[in-house]
């Protein structure tokens, strides 16, 4: 019986060490800028909480126009810091809220682009999509048609 | 769906299905927890550049972002990480769903045994546009005693309605739906509560599932009233239960209605009402209160409870009708990202076994996580009762995945 228990209590102690999912392997961003397009027809500015709720799908409109949230992948350091920071989870675990929400016919995750260039397509095609990137992103040539809008999120 | 209410059933009959060892672990559940634990391809390891098709949909500005958006569920819950393909585009579909397998035992010396209940659901989400949306939800549950005299199946439609999306702050809802009462017994799906075993309130279906009728919802958000961050959301609803329109033990019309402020992101407080004709108790008139709340604590804790309160009005009997007190408050602790730790007490009259008794609980579970998709609980319990009713120990072991 003693020897379960010593058993027992090695695979325990193994298990908390280990360590509780991947951590991305790319330097994580000190800083990240919300973007959308040129056309952009919103608020100038959009506090912490808003954006937050538009993320998690608990807010769908602004100023009675539906807010078209997009995401970096999944596994991206963009994302990964955006999901802690702003949504004060880790992408993974919002993966789960997100199966929680289909279930119960709820909202709609944000949709996923591939990356920034994608994003950026996105955004100059949709007035009403939302995206975030890092600071020096959002200012190359590539970012012709977007325009950054508060917070910075870090 | 098999109630635990219904189990237990004496009059135990032998079926000639071989007696199988009271700790045997079923086969089925082991396998399906070993094939949840095996290596699963990563989400990122898909990175092929690829056009993606969902460009057509969403260079139109006007079209509906969020049919393409369904169809990346569609995909991703079928196919891992691969983007849409034309056919999940063109029916705009959001398909997806569960299935869990437990075991489950105690130490009763009556018939009660241990036994499994495997669950396997089914949703179909279609957004017409970004106002309108179809909702179906179909269950498929499977109880069996281990000793072969018990093996009941079932299939229910546990949810089908249409929805009108006016704004986030009126939404309506029509159809089969679940009842917005509290937090549990909207959100009751086995694979997503902490738990194994629901509480008593749950478990003895105090207040149904399900509604047949509409539901007038929405949120608002109450910052600038309040002065900090708060949203409340609200519920309207009403329903109609008749042979043949089954809703839970609710028999005639049906009115509810439920309200929940949230501040400051982590704390959250809410009441709600709820009143029907029980058609299987008489026709007596059920009354419930509800007042529920949560609150996220630091370094991972996590606290919530539930209090019910429902008074009944028996005109024909009112000697032998009780009204009940029901309460749970739960202590989680997120100790690792994927991993937890539960306690829940849960106190409160019940009559599940006949004479209304009081019925306490203490119960530890432990919950796993090894990617979103996959959860596993392990889970003792201890039932304590004042009256004639057994105490006993309760164990059990869960293992369930989304897909």
């Amino acid at each position: 019986m003693a020897d379960h228990r010593r058993a027992l209590a090695a695979i325990a102690t193994l298990w908390l060490a280990l360590p509780a999912g991947a951590e991305s392997e790319h330097e994580a961003p000190s800083a990240l800028v919300v973007i959308v397009s040129e056309a952009w027809t919103g608020p100038d500015s959009l506090d912490r909480v808003t954006l937050r709720r538009l993320y998690l799908g608990q807010r769908t409109e602004l100023g009675g126009k539906r807010i078209h949230p997009l995401h970096l992948p999944l596994g991206s350091p963009e994302r990964e810091f955006f999901s802690r920071s702003l949504l004060g989870r880790t992408a993974a675990e919002l993966e789960g809220y997100w199966i929680e929400q289909a279930l119960q016919g709820g909202a709609l995750p944000p949709r996923e682009v591939e990356d920034v260039e994608a994003l950026f397509r996105a955004l100059r095609a949709d007035p009403r999509a939302i995206g975030y990137a890092r600071r020096s992103d959002a200012s190359t040539g590539g970012s012709d048609g977007i325009r950054v809008i508060e917070p910075v999120i870090r | 769906m098999v109630t635990s209410a219904g189990r237990g059933g004496s009059g135990a009959q032998w079926t000639g299905v071989p007696l199988i060892h009271r700790s045997f672990i079923p086969i089925h559940t082991i396998c399906l927890v070993a094939a949840m634990l095996l290596p699963l391809p990563s989400r990122g390891a898909n990175t092929e550049p690829a056009a993606d098709p969902c460009a057509p949909v969403w260079a139109e500005p006007d079209s509906l972002p969020d049919l393409q958006q369904g169809a990346h569920a569609l995909c991703r819950g079928l196919a891992g990480d691969r983007k849409p393909g034309p056919l999940a585009e063109r029916l705009r579909l959001r398909l997806g769903g569960w299935a869990d397998a437990s075991y489950q035992n105690d130490d009763r010396s009556s018939d009660e045994v241990s036994h499994t209940l495997d669950h396997a659901n089914l949703y179909l989400d279609f957004r017409v546009d970004e106002r309108w949306q179809l909702f179906f939800e179909g269950e498929y549950e499977h109880e069996a005693d281990l000793e072969g005299r018990r093996d009941e199946r079932e299939w229910e439609v546990e949810q089908l309605y249409g929805e009108y999306r006016h704004s986030d702050a009126l939404q309506l809802r029509l159809g089969r739906l679940s009842t917005p009462f509290g937090h549990w017994t909207p959100i009751h799906w086995s694979i997503l509560v902490d738990t194994i075993e629901p509480p008593i309130h749950e478990k003895n279906r105090l207040v149904p599932e399900q509604q047949i009728g509409g539901r007038l919802h929405g949120t608002l958000f109450a910052d600038a009233w309040l002065g900090v961050e708060s949203e409340i959301d609200y519920s309207l609803f009403g329903g109609y239960a008749a042979e043949g329109f089954d809703a839970g033990n609710a028999d005639g019309a049906t009115l509810g209605s439920d309200a929940a402020l949230r501040v400051a992101h982590d704390y959250r407080l809410g009441v709600s009402l709820y009143t029907q004709r029980n058609g299987e108790e008489n026709d007596r008139r059920e009354n419930n209160v509800m007042l529920y709340g949560d609150v996220q604590l630091p370094f991972g804790f996590f606290a919530r409870s539930e209090y019910l309160r429902q008074r009944r009005d028996d005109r024909t009997r009112p000697e032998q009708v009780r009204d009940i007190d029901v309460v749970y408050a739960k202590l989680r602790w997120d100790f690792r990202n994927d991993a937890y730790l539960n306690y829940r007490f849960e106190f409160g009259e019940d009559d599940r076994f006949g004479p209304t008794v009081d019925h306490t609980v203490h119960r530890v579970t432990l919950g796993y996580r090894p990617i979103p998709r996959i959860r596993l609980k392990a889970e003792w319990a201890r039932h304590i009762y004042e009256g004639q009713v057994e105490n006993y120990h309760f164990w059990g072991l869960s293992a369930g995945i989304f897909f």
